[in-house]
């Protein structure tokens, strides 16, 4: 196990430099010259050529890159911001708990809703509460997310006046972001839970659990729920690695000081560096929420763990299984 | 005896998808998805028809009307007939929707034949760059080209269809890889055929069903991801009629004229509902196991 998650830790390097190339690569071939953004147009050619040396901007794109990278693996240093001269690393660092609480915020709203709404709809397929549920998950996926929060704000914060209508100062302007994100993936968690239980509720087991007169409960939680598990992990980790990427919407919506504000802010800045940094800290935290979910798969279904085994345990029982034959 | 062999053929085909189509017939939420979307779409194809007022004719006289018979939709802070805009902003997004769905469909099919079909180190090399796609949330991929490639249709189009490859390479990749080592195309290399037809025409239509499932719903997907581009300001800007950028500039005016954020929102939800009623349906109807 600790094995398996070490080998996928020194997988994410590659494709971590990978991102960092591709979207280092990017911003290289903007249009659009920084210099000119950040000392006006009217500086001096030779204003901008100095400002230009300051931040390595002359260099080839090779050795711009190579001490990009070199310097983010020996220093930590993701670069200073064209806009302030401050440290990337400390201007994302503040904005990543709002980012990141936001989407603890919303996963939770969503696996909390969507897991259970899914149990008790694929527990009563084609009833009323089945059909509320199926209307519910497609308008959740089909419903802009940037729509229903206009929506929300509209009603709950113009008409109702319950919360504030943008801001992050504390608990009440928490409220409506959270639930906006959380009820469209809410929605899309409902039908693959809902979609997975179905897959599993006529399989014979359930009907020999049942023959066996096991009370229902259990056979759904033991029986169905434990078979269904692996796809509602997958999209509840999914869910919470999309909310924490995607959260920008949201955050332009709702004017909260997040990564992804500071993001969108930046591309239309020309801050390159510090777009670069927020990429690379989504991509980080993206890659590591796929990792966990891949561990959770363990925890999970027994058959994974069993591959996961060190291999000695793996010899043995192959040994044991050729004995046996 | 040859047009005996093609007039069988076309029975089988023709049961194939009569299958499937009479399967869908039976579901009421597709058939309702795709009623609602070929209204839609014959009603913005004809826009300049019906829409009542150019997209862009501007009375500030009228602005800010609510809806009422002569301005279905109301009027914008321009005085602009916010349907007329809707009727050709929905010529836009639909094309998005559609163009970014085939890049990315037929991007996304080459790259997971190949990567499935040769395997290898064509495989390792192409599911790498999968790899580093896969680890950006979709959105923030179709910001980023989308920020390099500057504002406008067209590069919306492309940003929402490349962010939306991998999906499409990583969904075909896994079937073609078990289909790769069945009988029928070792009997296809045996007669010499290239890998090309073999791609092309032995393992392509075995993978039929998912792929077209996947692009229905892709379109709603891309419609979504491209009035989020805009709405960002990134994508399709004003004065185009885009959805979300009519959702974007109507924002400011949310607190004393809720009409102008409700009818962009409302089109794309219906458009988006219709299109993923349909995918569900095709989903189902396609599903091996239901075949009796």
């Amino acid at each position: 196990m600790l094995r398996y998650a070490v080998k996928r830790i020194l997988q994410l390097i590659p494709v971590l430099l990978g991102v960092s190339l591709l979207i280092f690569t990017i911003l290289y071939f903007t249009p659009g010259d920084p210099a000119d953004i950040v000392l006006g147009e009217n500086a001096s050619e030779e204003t901008k050529e100095e400002w230009r040396d300051s931040y390595g901007l002359n260099d080839s794109f090779v050795e711009q890159y190579v001490t990009y990278i070199w310097n983010i693996v020996t220093k930590g240093d993701f670069g200073s911001s064209y806009k302030s001269g401050q440290p990337v690393t400390k201007s994302i660092l503040e904005r990543f708990p709002t980012t990141f609480l936001l989407a603890v915020f919303c996963s939770s709203i969503a696996m909390i809703i969507g897991v259970l709404l899914g149990i008790v709809a694929a527990n009563h397929q084609n009833s009323w509460i089945d059909t509320i549920a199926r209307i519910f998950g497609m308008a959740g996926i089909s419903m802009p997310v940037f729509w229903l929060g206009l929506l929300l704000i509209m009603l709950f914060s113009v008409r109702l006046q319950w919360f504030p209508v943008s801001g992050w100062y504390g608990p009440r302007y928490w409220v409506l972001p959270s639930i906006c994100l959380g009820l469209t993936h809410a929605a899309s968690l409902m039908r693959i839970t809902r979609s997975s239980m179905l897959d599993c509720i006529n399989q014979d087991y359930v009907r020999t659990a049942r023959a066996k007169g096991q009370k229902e409960g259990v056979i759904t939680r033991h029986h169905i729920l434990r078979n269904a598990l692996i796809p509602i992990i997958t999209a509840a980790g999914n869910s919470f690695g999309v909310a924490l990427g995607g959260a920008m919407v949201m955050e332009q919506i709702f004017s909260i000081p997040g990564l992804g504000r500071l993001m969108v802010e930046s591309i239309n800045n020309r801050d390159y560096p510090m777009v670069r940094g927020a990429v690379l800290l989504l991509a980080i935290s993206f890659s590591l929420v796929n990792l966990a979910v891949d561990l959770l798969y363990a925890g999970a279904d027994p058959r994974i763990k069993a591959q996961f085994a060190s291999k000695p345990r793996k010899k043995a029982q192959k040994e044991k299984a050729g004995e046996v034959a | 005896m040859s047009g005996k062999k093609s007039s069988e053929k076309e029975i089988k085909k023709r049961s194939m998808t009569g299958e499937v189509m009479s399967r869908l017939i039976y579901n009421k939420g597709a058939m309702l998805g795709t009623a609602i979307l070929l209204v839609v779409v014959v009603m913005c194809v004809f826009a300049p028809i019906i829409a009542p007022y150019d997209y862009d004719a501007q009375d500030v006289s009228l602005k800010f009307l609510t809806p009422s018979l002569q301005h279905l939709c109301g009027t914008d802070n321009l005085g602009r007939d916010i349907f007329s805009r809707l009727l050709y902003g929905g010529r836009i997004s639909l094309m998005i929707g559609f163009v970014a769905t085939a890049i990315a469909a037929v991007l996304g099919i080459i790259l997971g034949a190949v990567s499935g079909y040769f395997g290898g180190k064509v495989d390792s090399v192409i599911m790498r760059v999968l790899d580093v796609s896969m680890a950006l949330p979709n959105l923030l991929l179709a910001i980023a080209i989308s920020a390099m490639m500057g504002s406008g249709i067209r590069s919306a189009i492309i940003a929402v269809g490349i962010s939306s490859t991998p999906k499409f390479a990583r969904l075909i990749r896994g079937p073609v890889l078990s289909i790769r080592n069945q009988e029928f195309i070792e009997a296809a290399t045996a007669i010499d055929a290239s890998n090309a037809r073999i791609i092309f025409r032995h393992i392509l239509p075995n993978v039929l069903s998912p792929i077209i499932v996947q692009c229905t719903l892709s379109v709603g997907n891309a419609i979504i991801a491209a009035a989020s581009l805009s709405f960002l300001g990134l994508g399709v800007q004003p004065p185009y009629p885009e959805w979300g950028a009519m959702l974007s500039s109507a924002r400011t005016y949310i607190v004393d004229h809720a009409y102008m954020v409700t009818f962009p929102g409302l089109a794309i939800a219906l458009v988006v509902v219709s299109v993923n009623l349909l995918g569900d349906g095709l989903r189902d109807a396609m599903d091996p196991r239901l075949k009796k």
